[in-house]
């Protein structure tokens, strides 16, 4: 660790650690030398990598196959107005490099999946956590359990953020638990909305990944009590924080009493997500929006049904009769038998699970989903119509 | 009276309301209170058989109830319940 040298100008730049009891460049070294892959460089990973480039932290990776979207620009302090359309790991490693010219970043355009996560993680020592789904939270989780890194995680939902460091092993040597510990089962897919549904107050995702940040470079450097065994909840609203206590469950199929899976899985079929197939081959009819269009150019009668929330129809419309999905199950009678009746959301999913209802329990046959949503909409006929 | 968080996910099922003060003596029965005042909230919490449904991780005080008692984990005046279900977003 000694033959690790600073510049003049790093230095400089990192004298607030130098000086800083029981971090100094000691600390800093490890830093420099240290090597850590963030998962996804929107919310949580914004506010980690800026702190993790400032601190000085030597080698990044950043995964994320996405692009920048004006509604990213509320909390992915990131970006900016030029980068929208732009490749995240691109925009990113622009942004990181001007703030710090002294790390190297390198950039995997790509959706982190079982086929690459082992060789992708096996280079660093630390990975931080940023996604937002649960196949990949898992897959994150495993993938380090099974190589022997650290996972730095932190989600956040609404006014609502936790975090932890997962598969820390302590100077003792003693391993601490990780996310299959405090969740061994994962929620069906239509039970927990992400942020792109249920929404997210701006800031809290940059308190969470700077937590990270922070909790990151504890684990790197040994400095202070690395959130292991631990996790931290805090509600933004009511401005509660929380620490729970979380131990190693012998039932852990990766390191529990008895393990039994030694490899990587199918974390979608594990989450219980469909596969593109089954999506694809599914029976429910459907209609794109320039179907829509065609029939009202033409002046077929059809019924249109919005059943996303007020405060979404509040936002953006297409003149569709606002019938929450909460609320449809009450409000069977208003649903027309006599001609085409298209379900409208946002994206085309809950729309989709309404659906299902209505033909199950109902016996409808006369419904279609609108393929994309208002979104597919506000893209493909009308521009002038904001996306969300 | 032991008293329940509701986790900001969950809030939709509410009312928004954050807190549940519950005079049962268990965890079992506090949530299936929990669930009898709130009836959309209940399949999120419990499954068919009443039971906590997995996805679902539940603290009382700082201890999680699997490492306690289980759902016989005793309540009383003084208990805090966490209901902690898995948060998805980060990226988004």
């Amino acid at each position: 660790m000694d033959t690790i040298q600073f510049s003049k100008a790093e230095l400089e730049r990192y004298s607030r650690h130098l000086i800083l009891p029981d971090f100094t460049i000691t600390g800093q070294r490890k830093l420099k030398a240290a090597k850590v892959l963030v998962v996804g460089s929107g919310g949580l990973g914004s506010p980690l990598l800026l702190y993790l480039t400032a601190a000085g932290v030597g080698t990044l990776g950043i995964v994320d196959f996405d692009v920048v979207d004006d509604s990213n620009l509320q909390r992915q302090v990131l970006f900016s107005v030029e980068d929208v359309g732009q490749p995240k790991v691109e925009a990113a490693k622009k942004r990181l490099q001007a703030l710090n010219p002294h790390i190297t970043i390198h950039t995997y355009p790509v959706p982190l999946s079982s086929d690459n996560a082992m060789e992708l993680i096996q280079d660093y020592d630390v990975v931080a956590d940023g996604t937002d789904n649960f196949p990949t939270r898992y897959l994150v989780n495993d993938a380090c359990v099974l190589l022997g890194k650290p996972n730095v995680y932190a989600s956040i939902f609404r006014y609502e953020g936790q975090a932890s460091v997962f598969n820390y092993r302590n100077a003792e040597g003693v391993l601490g638990p990780n996310y299959r510990d405090l969740y061994p089962s994962p929620p069906p897919p239509d039970m927990v909305p992400n942020c792109a549904e249920g929404g997210v107050i701006g800031v809290l995702p940059g308190m969470l990944g700077t937590i990270q940040a922070n909790e990151v470079i504890k684990v790197i450097t040994g400095v202070g009590e690395p959130l292991s065994g631990r996790l931290f909840v805090f509600d933004a609203a009511s401005f509660e924080t929380r620490v729970l206590k979380i131990r190693r469950n012998e039932k852990n199929p990766l390191n529990g009493k008895n393990p039994s899976q030694h490899e990587l899985i199918d974390y979608d079929q594990f989450c219980g997500l469909p596969h593109e197939k089954e999506i694809i081959d599914t029976d429910m009819k459907s209609i794109t929006v320039s179907e829509l269009k065609k029939y009202q150019d033409e002046g077929t009668a059809y019924q249109l049904i919005d059943v996303r929330e007020p405060y979404e129809y509040e936002i953006v419309h297409i003149n569709g009769e606002l019938i929450p999905m909460g609320e449809i199950a009450d409000q069977v009678d208003k649903i027309a038998r006599d001609k085409p009746v298209i379900m409208q959301c946002r994206s085309g999913r809950r729309s989709a699970d309404v659906i299902r209802m209505l033909e199950e329990k109902h016996g409808f046959d006369n419904l279609y989903n609108l393929e994309g949503g208002i979104l597919a909409w506000a893209k493909e006929i009308d521009p002038s119509k904001p996306q969300y | 009276m032991a008293n329940i968080l509701i986790p900001s996910p969950f809030r939709q099922f509410t009312q928004n309301q954050a807190y549940f003060e519950s005079s049962e003596t268990s965890i079992q029965t506090a949530l299936e209170a929990l669930a009898q005042a709130f009836p959309d909230l209940r399949q999120q919490i419990l499954d068919e058989k009443g039971h906590l449904q997995k996805y679902i991780t539940v603290f009382v005080g700082e201890e999680d109830i699997q490492s306690l008692q289980g759902n016989e984990t005793p309540l009383d005046v003084h208990s805090e319940v966490s209901i902690m279900p898995p948060l998805r977003g980060g990226a988004y």
